[in-house]
This record gives structure tokens, sequence and C-alpha cells, in this order.
């Protein structure tokens, strides 16, 4: 309950994070500025106190308020965790109930692919697809930037997906209701809609889950290896990577707010994860 | 068993075909310009194509029908090399790409016409990447033959190959010294091409650094203890350490300490592993600053070692701990208890043997990392290994040695998981089964 709480919060703020920038950019008296235009140079380094109205965690190098960074952050992470499962998770559901229902030589395919995909380690893939994308633009879409991580996210966690969505179908087609529907001359896709996909629906839920997880904590390696989201884009990973040194010099509230922001969503992703998988396939324990 | 065996065999090799297959799409199509890349952007066609050639990357994507645009000069044996130059607005030479051939000194060659083959009468593009031989304004393309005089042949309004070999030909000047034409293809030599390159490059290690020209066998010798004197005893130790609080935690479970264990384990998951290393570098950075970065000192590596343990520790003992206790429940274990046998000694005797399969499974898929080191880790603490390579050769766009790496984890982790289906295969009859 309290995990459900906690992840309402970051939605909300989030999508206030949204309406924000979005106010910000039509704004045109300048009077709400987007957090790129917040610098404050008079102010800048400034440890948490209560005095500073909105910058109450504190300031960085250029004045902007840590509070702002911290709660404009929420929304690159959970747009990248939520972008990355609407690409992954329908593709591993769709080629695993294929793959597992027709068998023979789709299988091989598939699973051929989805191996060859995952010999390659899962960081290791997704910096190479990164790095294949920094000047790409498809559709209008720069893919160097947040569109080409949604899409590299997406490429390396469908694979889970598919694994446990094909185990599954291949039980389920030997089942007798399955069998009963072929013989009455039902097509494949027909039984795929109507009979497997309703069946292997739950491995979606759980992987839907637990791939947010996976996914924020990718962003933010990958923007701390200026291979993320552009920098300057509010996110936790760029926080990080910009304040990595000044824990040295005393400077400790931007980098651990960030690293707070994330332990706590992902705390309670993955426990909120972990209590769905039980309830609705305890099987998956593993996974 | 053989069947199995035989099976499992191919499968590898088609993945590790795949392998090959998916980083020529992502390094070499994919990339874009490397070339820019490495000899700037504002360089000449001809010092480009002069660059792709010694590469490799003038060759075709897939396969190769060796046809090109060939300028032989035939006026003097024994006089100065055949150039190619541009004068006035004129950009054809530049376009053409026209260098010297390989092994004479009476020819220049062109790049090769892309995907497949050319006819007189198609567009001259198919000889310049699709663009004009000029711009606007008048100009040559002036050939410097061997005898020493000069040959200006005028690019303007040429649309077709045909019509670019025709002016060249038929100059009124030439009088047979230059003779110009195409290739004829090649059926032999089909698989001279960036692809198949490619291939034996990835299997014999044999390419070089686009950065340093060095070989990539010699870089990997060099870096690779680096990584393993870091993930070697980062992973024994991880495991150890796993192993004995999960059986620690499965022992004593439902208890406090299991709650406690499990919770800590929890909280350590959620923690970004940025967070460990940079709070890690920072206190060892209070205890002694010369040891918080780098290799200067041997024992600097405790520090990465030990934060890649403790940041490792929390999904491992969970992980362990599930397959002990799945093991636990099962009846053979209730009777040897109901048999009066202390739950410790049956744990470590019979329970530890069985969840052996899926703990070494997971052990295997680590492997990968042992080569690479972890990256993160790398390049974070400056340890110049592997994973700190293959960051730097992102940057420097050096598809070479990110192909080798990437190539080199794949296999290996291929041929580890081979190796244990096999050994599952021999030793457990059920798994056969599947």
């Amino acid at each position: 309950m309290i995990c459900l709480g906690v992840i309402a919060a970051y939605v909300l703020i989030a999508l206030g994070g949204m309406v924000y920038t979005w106010v910000a950019e039509m704004d045109n008296e300048d009077e709400i500025l987007p957090l790129q235009q917040m610098v404050h140079y008079e102010r800048k380094d400034q440890p948490p106190r209560l005095e500073l109205s909105d910058a109450i965690l504190g300031t960085d190098w250029a004045g902007k308020s840590t509070l702002y960074k911290v709660l404009l952050g929420a929304k690159t992470s959970l747009t990248v965790g939520l972008m990355a499962n609407i690409i992954a998770v329908p593709v591993g559901l769709a080629l695993g109930a294929i793959a597992g229902y027709y068998g023979k030589a789709i299988d091989d395919g598939i699973v051929w692919l989805y191996t060859t995909l995952s010999c390659i380690p899962g960081i290791v893939l997704l910096i190479a697809l990164k790095y294949t994308f920094q000047d790409v633009t498809v559709l209008g879409l720069d893919l160097s930037g947040i569109h080409g991580l949604y899409i590299a996210l997406g490429v390396v966690s469908w694979i889970g997906t598919c694994r446990l969505v094909r185990a599954e179908t291949m039980k389920i087609r030997e089942l007798d209701y399955v069998a009963a529907a072929r013989a009455i001359g039902t097509p494949g896709p027909v039984i795929l809609l109507r009979h497997v996909l309703p069946n292997v629906f739950h491995i979606a839920i759980i992987r839907f889950s637990l791939g947010f997880v996976t996914a924020i904590k990718s962003e933010v390696i990958l923007s701390y290896l200026g291979l993320g989201v552009k920098p300057g884009v509010p996110s936790w990973g760029n926080m990080i990577d910009s304040a990595r040194m000044d824990l040295f010099m005393g400077r400790w509230w931007e980098l651990s707010f960030a690293v707070a922001a994330i332990f706590v969503l992902v705390l309670a992703l993955s426990i909120f994860g972990d209590r769905l998988r039980d309830a609705l396939d305890p099987r998956l324990r593993n996974v | 068993m053989g069947p199995f065996i035989v099976r499992r065999l191919i499968q590898a090799v088609l993945t590790i075909f795949g392998v090959m297959l998916l980083t020529f799409l992502l390094f070499r199509v994919g990339a874009g310009d490397i070339a820019a890349a490495h000899i700037g952007e504002k360089s000449t066609e001809q010092d480009r194509m002069d660059w792709l050639r010694r590469h490799g990357y003038d060759l075709p994507t897939i396969v190769n029908v060796h046809e090109r645009l060939v300028v032989r000069d035939k006026s003097d044996l024994n006089g100065r090399p055949i150039e190619a130059e541009d004068a006035g607005a004129s950009l054809a030479a530049d376009r053409l790409a026209l260098v010297p051939a390989k092994d004479t000194t009476r020819m220049l060659v062109g790049r090769y016409v892309w995907l497949w083959r050319t006819a007189r009468d198609d567009d001259v593009g198919n000889l310049t990447e699709g663009r004009p031989l000029t711009d606007a304004g008048e100009g040559t393309l002036v050939f410097k033959l061997a005898d020493g005089t000069d040959l200006s042949v005028d690019p303007t309004g040429v649309k077709t190959v045909g019509e670019l070999l025709d002016r060249i030909n038929n100059h009124p000047d030439n009088r047979d010294r230059l003779e110009a034409s195409i290739t004829s293809w090649r059926l032999g030599r089909l698989t001279h091409s960036q692809f198949f390159d490619h291939l034996v490059n990835s299997v014999t290690f044999q390419a070089e650094s686009l950065a340093t020209e060095q070989k990539l066998t010699t870089i990997i010798a060099t870096r690779a203890p680096r990584s393993l004197a870091l993930t070697v005893p980062a992973l024994a130790l991880g495991w150890i350490v796993a192993m004995v609080t999960a059986c620690f935690v499965a022992y004593y479970r439902g208890t406090l300490a299991d709650r406690l264990g499990v919770l800590l384990s929890v909280l350590g998951m959620c923690i970004p592993f940025l967070a460990f290393m940079i709070y890690g570098q920072w206190l060892m950075f209070h205890i002694a600053p010369v040891r918080a970065y780098g290799l200067w000192y041997r024992s600097n590596i405790y520090v990465p070692i030990l934060i890649m343990v403790i940041a490792g520790l929390g999904p491992s003992v969970r992980f362990y701990r599930t397959v002990i206790l799945d093991e636990v429940n099962r009846d053979y274990v209730r009777t040897a208890r109901a048999k009066g046998l202390p739950l410790g000694g049956i744990l470590f005797k019979h329970v530890l043997k069985n969840c052996m399969l899926p703990i070494l499974t997971q052990l295997i898929v680590s492997i990968p990392f042992l080569i690479l080191g972890s990256l993160l880790v790398e390049k974070y603490f400056g340890i110049p290994g592997l994973g700190d390579l293959m960051l730097s050769s992102i940057n420097g766009r050096d598809e070479p040695v990110l192909n080798a790496l990437v190539f080199l984890t794949a296999v290996i982790y291929t041929v580890g998981l081979l190796i244990t289906d096999i050994s599952y295969a021999v030793f457990d009859p059920r798994i056969r089964l599947r």
C-alpha cells in the first residue's frame, strides 16, 4: 500500500514536471522559466538551508535549485521506464506467443534472434546501440537523445518477456481447450488472440512492472556515460554525472538527493513488482 | 547424447554468426561516417578515399563485383606517376575519388560501384556516391601523364558513365595515351567485401585499432590481465560471501535474522551502482587519497573489488536464498528430517548439492564480465582494462576495437553456456529430455 502511494506520488510529480515544462515553453513573458534558464550565479553552491525558499535542498554550480532538478528528473526517469516497456513488452509478448504456438522454423528463428542478442551483455548492447544512434534521425526523431534511449532499452529488454511467454505458450498449446479449438477449425491467429494471449498476459504485466526498475537504472548509467539523455535535460543520471566530483569539495547535496530519489522509486517499484508477481503467478519467483 | 551435442553445437555456431552480423550492422553499416571522425570533416575526398582504402572501408558492403572506374596511362613506361587534379571549379577528381592503384603507378582507380553493376547508360552518380561532377562554374579535370604532358578533360554536363569514358578516351589530345574504362566484373572474388573482411577479422582478431594502429591481440594481451585482476577476485569473493549469507538466512528462515538479511539485500539492490562507487571512492579518499584512483599502486585494486562485492551481494543473496528454500521444501528433506537428521547436516550434505545447477548457471552467465571487467568500475577508478578501452573506443569511434571486444564477450559467453549445457546433459540425464 505504501509502495503504491510512493509510486503514485512519483507519477504526480512527473506529470507536474510535464505540465511545468509545457507551461514554461508556452510562456512568452519569461515569468515561468524552464530549468535550463534558472541560473542564479549569486547563490551558487549553496548547501541545503530552510531560508532558500525554492531551493531548500541547496543549489548547484549555476545556482539552479536541486529541489527542482530532482522533481523534474522524475519525469525523465518515468517516461524512460514507460516508453522502454511500451516498446519491449508487446514485442516480447507477440514474438513469444508466435514462437511458442507455431514452433518449428518460426520458433527457431525467434529463438536464434534472442539468443544472439542475449549473448552480448545488456549494458554492452545498450552502449553499442546508443553508439550507433549517435547521429541518426528517424522519422524526425533524434535518436542520439532520449528517443534512442527508449529504443535501445526496448531492444535489450524484450528478450526476457519473450522467453517466458514462449515457454508458457508451449505448455498452453498442448492443453485440451486449444486442441478442441484447433479441431473445430479455428484459425491459428484467432486461437492465439482468444485462447493463448489471455493466459500469458499476466507475464506481460509482471514484466512491465519489473522492467521499469531496469529501465530507470539503465538510464542513470547511460546518462553517466554520456550516452543517455542529452546534457541539460533534467534527469537523475545527468545530476549524478555533473555532481560526481562535488563530493570531494564537500558539496554532497545534489548527488545525494538524486541518489535518494532513485533509491526510493526503485525500492517502491521493486516491492510492488514482487508483490504483483507473487499474486499473479508465484511460479515465476526466480524471474 | 550425440544428437543433443550436435544440435547444441550448431546452435552455438549460428549464434556466433548472428553476433557477427549484429556487430557488422551496428558498427559498420549503422555507424555513419567513421572516416570523418578520424581524419577530420574538412579533408578532401581523395584523402578520405585513401584512408578508407587503407582500412578496407572502401569495399562494397556485402558482395563485391569489382566494378569501378579505372584510368590507365599508356604514354610512357618510366615517367612520373599518373595523377588526377581539379582545375578551376571542377570537383570531378575529388568526387570520383581517383587514387593510385595499389600495385602500379600507371593506373588510377575510383571507388567500387555500390551494391551492383553499372552500365554505360547509367547515371554518373554511380561513381560519385550520387553527386554531380561539377557544381557550378568552369573547370577541368586534369590528368598528369607519365610523358610530362597534361590532359585536360571538361567534365561539365556529363550525365552518364559512358559520356565520361568517351570524354576521356575520345579527347582530341589523347592519341591513345590514356584509357578510361569500367573494370569488367569478376565473379570469383565476390567475397572481397566489408562483410567478409569483418567475418575474418572477427574470428582471427587480426584487425588494428584505427586510433593507435596497434594490433588488437597486443592491446587485449596488455589490458586483459588488469580487467581479470579486478573481476576474478570480485566474482570469487562475491560468490563465497553471497553463498555463506544465503545458507545462513535459509537456515534461520522465518526468524529475525532471515528478515533482516532479505531486507538488507532488497535495500542494497535499490541503491544505484554509481552511488556505491562514488561514495566508496569518497570514503577511500578520506582514508588514503592516493589509493582512490588509478593503478599506481598494485593494492589500489582492493577498493574497486570490495565495491563490486558489496554491490553484487543483494541480488545474489536473494537469488541463492530462493533457490535453497525451493529445495528445502522438497519431500526428501522432510523425510530426512523425520528420520531425525539435523537441518544443518541436510542443508550442507544434500540441499546444497541439488541447488548447484541454477547457481552454477548464474555463475556462467556472469563470465563475460570477467573479460570486459566492469565497464563502470574501470572507468570510475581509472583502471586501464578492457572495459575502459571499450568506453574510450566508443568516444574515439574506434570500430575494430569495439567490434573485437563485443565479439570476444559474446563468444566466451556462448562457449561457456555450451560447455555447461553439455556437462549438465552428461551428469543429469533428465536435462536431455528438454
